[in-house]
């Protein structure tokens, strides 16, 4: 093999060593002196100082924040506990105040803890003043009726009723006034539909007998034909049952006390005896019939009979009393009518054989407003005839209004044209004011 | 003197062929009446008598209700409620379902009066059905009375008008 010549190694040297001179020249000319050097290093220590500073304020933060986040936890906790003790606390203060609820409406229900007896008793009444301006005769006032109920349950199907009455103010001796016992029976619920009353009770006739308080009627005067024709107040002592029906009809019947009218006065209403130390050799019979299964509709019938009304003379007549009625409402539209008559057969005076009589009364009721009350008007055509020594022929047109500035309470004016009427003699014409109330 | 034995005896008959067993006055039981009121069971809940409350109840019935509280059922938008007014001289106790702004059925559940029986039946009761309170506080139709009831009646009216306002104080709540 032949030896490379020196040239050529030196050429080859050359041509490897001059890139290496070449890159190492361009090499000592990139370099930093030692002088930028040291400032870049500066420049970098800084820097490192400046983040470590900086992960050094990290770490406090987050130690501070650590250290905040266990303090809150430590305050939620402390919160959760002392809300569950709040509502603990609440629980406990419901069923105080519902412990002390119950006991005050116990201590309230029992009356302050009176005997039981006061419970079941109650006590009501009604009362009216009437003042009368005659045309022809003396003006009169006078208070006509202070009436007290007084009832008890004995239990949940046996109840005393009882009425009490002070009329004209003053009863005794030489005095206008009297005092009445009107009704006082057991009543006893056999059953929702069948009840009886034993002792004294309203005869179940007419639309007044039963229901006459002042403020269930238009008028200062009850009407003319239920005063001198059923004759209204009327009361007897007895026993009546009572049966309903749930499409609206009751019946009732009565088996009571009778009248006792002397013969030669033929007057119906002084025969009651009501039921004071009252003659009973004759038996009265009684029966009605009603419906009022339409709401504001009451139709009615009632007979009475008794076989002997002059008790304790020696006139010998029967008497038999017969009653139909209406009482229709709608809305503030109402109208009543009544037809009630006597017939006596026997040993009586002619004219006092028939005596009968019918009223209309139409009226319109407004709500004047709620705090206020209401307003009612009415007219009534009354025509009657009864006999007090003698046939007295009545016929007596009306006017009025009623207020009620509450329910109970009423207020009354009504104008009367008596001239055509009997019993009223001289009197033309009657205004009269009345005032009464329930409760 | 035979007509009394004659009577007595017819009067004894009738009486005897009666059902002689005591029933009270309590025409429908409270609680039959709520159970009968709902299609499932209701929540008993309490309306309490706060000063607002009774200035209004007493501006509607004219007098304070009694107690602290009155209990009433509600399911969804109904309630029941169970009430009590005196009409003459005791309290009816009257049973109300309302729904919406109106009322749905009035029942009259206890009754003591002496007369009056006729307000416990539907030819009354059904009056109530649909009634409403307007602004005012006043029933959007008029109730039709009954001859010799009127307080009872009047009772009835003014626990109807409580029962609308009681009703839209619980809805409004």
């Amino acid at each position: 093999m032949k030896r490379p010549s020196i040239i050529t190694v030196w050429t080859v040297c050359g041509l490897i060593w001059m890139p290496l001179l070449c890159f190492a020249q361009a090499a000592s000319n990139e370099l930093p002196s030692a002088a930028e050097m040291w400032r870049i290093i500066q420049m970098q220590q800084q820097q490192i100082e400046a983040l470590t500073a900086l992960v050094q304020a990290n770490q406090t933060e987050v130690s501070s924040t650590r250290a905040e986040l266990a303090a809150a936890q430590t305050e939620v906790a402390r919160a959760q506990a002392e809300a569950s003790t709040a509502i603990a606390e609440l629980k406990a203060t419901q069923q105080q105040v519902e412990a002390t609820t119950l006991a005050v409406e116990a201590f309230g229900e029992n009356h302050f803890s009176m005997p039981g007896w006061f419970e079941r008793t109650s006590i009501g009444g009604y009362g009216e003043l009437h003042a009368n301006f005659n045309s022809g005769a003396d003006n009169e006032i006078d208070f006509h009726r202070f009436v007290l109920f007084f009832n008890h349950e004995f239990n949940d199907w046996i109840t005393l009723f009882s009425e009490l009455e002070l009329e004209h103010s003053v009863a005794g001796d030489d005095q206008n006034g009297e005092i009445e016992l009107e009704q006082a029976f057991i009543r006893m619920d056999w059953s929702a539909h069948f009840n009886t009353d034993a002792g004294v009770f309203l005869m179940p006739v007419g639309i007044l007998n039963e229901t006459h308080e002042p403020n269930t009627f238009y008028g200062v005067e009850r009407n003319n034909i239920e005063k001198y024709i059923l004759p209204s107040t009327w009361w007897e002592a007895g026993l009546k049952g009572s049966y309903r029906t749930a499409n609206g009809f009751a019946f009732d019947t009565v088996i009571s006390s009778g009248l006792d009218l002397d013969g030669g006065d033929g007057y119906i209403r002084s025969a009651r005896q009501k039921v004071s130390q009252a003659t009973n050799d004759e038996a009265a019979l009684a029966a009605r019939v009603k419906y009022s299964g339409i709401a504001g509709l009451e139709i009615a019938a009632s007979v009475f009979y008794q076989d002997d009304l002059d008790q304790t003379g020696d006139a010998d007549y029967s008497g038999l009393l017969s009653t139909a009625h209406i009482d229709y409402s709608a809305g503030g539209f109402r109208i009543r009518a009544l037809y009630a008559r006597w017939d006596l057969s026997g040993d009586i005076t002619a004219d006092a054989e028939e005596q009968y009589g019918y009223y209309i009364e139409p009226s319109y009721r407004w709500n004047l407003s709620e705090y206020y009350g209401d307003l009612g008007v009415y007219a009534r055509f009354s025509d009657y005839e009864y006999y007090k020594k003698g046939l007295q022929e009545n016929k007596v047109y009306e006017i009025g209004l009623n207020y009620w500035p509450t329910n109970n309470v009423v207020f009354k004016l009504d104008y009367q044209d008596t001239n055509d009427a009997d019993q009223y003699e001289d009197i033309d014409s009657v205004i009269n004011l009345g005032v009464g109330y329930q409760f | 003197m035979y007509s009394y034995r004659t009577i007595l005896g017819v009067l004894i008959y009738i009486l005897c062929g009666h059902s002689v067993h005591a029933i009270e006055q309590v025409y429908l039981e409270p609680e039959i009446f709520i159970a009968q009121s709902f299609d499932d069971p209701p929540e008993q809940k309490i309306l309490w008598l706060t000063k607002e409350v009774k200035v209004a109840i007493k501006a509607i019935i004219g007098h304070d209700y009694p107690g602290l509280r009155i209990r009433y059922w509600q399911q969804g938008g109904r309630t029941a409620w169970i009430l009590e007014e005196i009409g003459k001289v005791k309290p009816i106790t009257t049973g109300f379902v309302l729904e919406g702004d109106e009322m749905c059925a009035m029942r009259v559940l206890i009754y003591r009066e002496s007369h009056g029986w006729e307000v416990r039946y539907p030819f009354f009761t059904d009056q109530f059905t649909g009634l409403r309170l307007d602004a005012s506080n006043r029933l959007n139709k008029p109730i039709d009375g009954i001859s010799g009831a009127t307080l009872s009646v009047n009772a009835l009216t003014r626990l109807s008008k409580l029962a609308l306002y009681l009703h839209r104080k619980t809805q409004a709540q």
